[in-house]
């Protein structure tokens, strides 16, 4: 436990290292290999939390290609103070939140609520947000109940929440790279992280209930 | 002796149930360290004042385990699968925006570097203009006299000589005696750059028709040394003036 909080201590002093520092400078000089190698690196992670966020494949993938636009055309002001990864999740997140808050409005009269019988809209579709004929992920996962369980979980809580619960909970974040990623202090992601799992346990209890050991 | 050891005794049981009370947790503040439990955010003294909390309490522990079981859960989740093309489209979306972004930043560093370069190129290139304006400007007021002699079209420089004559032909009015006329004669000459005359105009002199002829025959035999501007003979004009010397 101990050494968890001065792990954390240390992360948030350290910033980022010398590999990383020659990383970042061969992505300032514009090299082809080093943005490969980037792609390669952080397209899985950032596709994931993506579609935790936004429960969209298709929305995930155009906000991955959009975040890795917006990280080549801001990399020049990359200071170092932050590990980079912490930097692209910032990043990542600014651009899903934006997304996410465009999203709603724009599909504000066409949302389904969550609480519905997933059988009750006569096609067994359960797609969360969209009224539309596309298949949502839901349906195309609606055989990994326990997957589609937490989907529908997170997307029942508010973004602040969700945010917080997908970078610890999924990604395994520190409080320090979620306080960065986030832009709030290490005191108010403990708040938040506790609310949040108290608000998910209520959606998954029922599901928690045959996991208790 | 045994009186003693029963005060010290008590005295001790008293410590630790005080030390009992102090370190329980109410079920309230067990709940809030139960979420930075499961992160390991929690220091010693706090793990174990929750276990021990916890331990005795049914309802806790059933919420700390269900914290810690969804947790578990969450850590399990399935990553989603990845759209095939993700990682070929991303890149071909960076390559064009690292390409349309490279002229872009190519154009900045041009401006970042002339920039410094701009102003005093500047003032040094006014500075230039100014002073072979200046100088040019000397030069060209030696000229301004002769320009009214000369063609219009032709350039006015500095180093320009005036047409000349020394040509005999010139003199023999002055020795012909059937000349004899009292009025001065001014005529007008334009002479080409071939040092013959071109052209002609009788500003003052005897209106007769033989003084015409005269002035007609005399010209287009005459021949001058061409004014010249920097070396090369131009077309210029000379205004001839004859007046009568009587012996």
């Amino acid at each position: 436990m101990r050494r968890e909080i001065a792990y954390n201590d240390l992360d948030q002093a350290s910033g980022v290292n010398a590999e990383e520092s020659l990383f970042v400078l061969r992505l300032k000089a514009n090299e082809d290999a080093a943005y490969d190698e980037l792609v390669r690196g952080y397209h899985a992670s950032i596709f994931h939390v993506a579609y935790r966020m936004l429960g969209d494949a298709a929305e995930a993938s155009d906000v991955v290609q959009e975040i890795f636009l917006k990280v080549f055309r801001n990399i020049g002001g990359f200071k170092g103070e932050a590990a980079l990864k912490t930097w692209i999740f910032k990043i990542a997140f600014s651009e899903i939140l934006n997304r996410l808050r465009s999203w709603k409005r724009r599909y504000r009269y066409a949302t389904v609520s969550l609480d519905d019988n997933p059988s009750a809209n006569g096609n067994g579709h359960n797609g969360p947000y969209v009224a539309d004929s596309k298949p949502t992920p839901e349906e195309v996962l609606q055989s990994k109940e326990q997957e589609t369980a937490i989907q529908r979980a997170l997307s029942k809580l508010s973004s602040d929440h969700r945010s917080i619960i997908v970078l610890r909970d999924i990604e395994g974040f520190s409080y320090s790279e979620i306080a960065d990623v986030l832009g709030i202090s290490i005191g108010t992601v403990k708040s938040r992280i506790a609310r949040a799992r108290g608000d998910l346990k209520k959606s998954l209890m029922q599901y928690l209930s045959v996991q208790r050991v | 002796m045994s009186k003693v050891r029963s005060n010290i005794s008590e005295v001790l049981t008293r410590a630790g149930a005080m030390f009992r009370v102090k370190s329980e947790l109410d079920c309230g503040a067990a709940q809030e360290l139960m979420s930075p439990f499961i992160d390991s955010m929690v220091t010693a003294e706090e793990t174990e004042r929750l276990q021990v909390h916890v331990s005795d309490c049914h309802p806790c522990q059933r919420q700390l385990q269900s914290f810690i079981s969804m947790r578990s859960l969450l850590a399990r989740i399935e990553r989603p699968e990845l759209p095939e093309d993700l990682v070929l489209e991303t890149r071909v979306k960076l390559s064009h925006e690292r390409n349309k972004n490279f002229l872009v930043r190519l154009e900045n560093r041009l401006s970042i570097i002339l920039k410094p370069i701009a102003i005093p190129a500047l003032f040094g290139v006014s500075l230039t203009m100014l002073f072979f304006g200046i100088l040019l400007g000397n030069l060209a007021t030696d000229s301004t006299a002769l320009a009214q002699d000369r063609i219009a079209e032709q350039p006015v420089f500095g180093l320009h000589t005036p047409v000349r004559t020394t040509e005999p032909t010139m003199m023999r009015f002055a020795v012909d005696e059937s000349n004899c006329w009292d009025e001065p004669l001014t005529i007008e000459t334009q002479v080409g750059d071939d040092g013959k005359v071109m052209d002609y105009e009788v500003i003052s002199g005897p209106p007769s028709q033989e003084a015409n002829q005269w002035i007609r025959e005399m010209l287009s035999l005459a021949s001058f040394t061409p004014a010249t501007a920097f070396g090369r003979p131009v077309e210029s004009k000379i205004i001839l003036s004859f007046v009568a010397v009587r012996n």
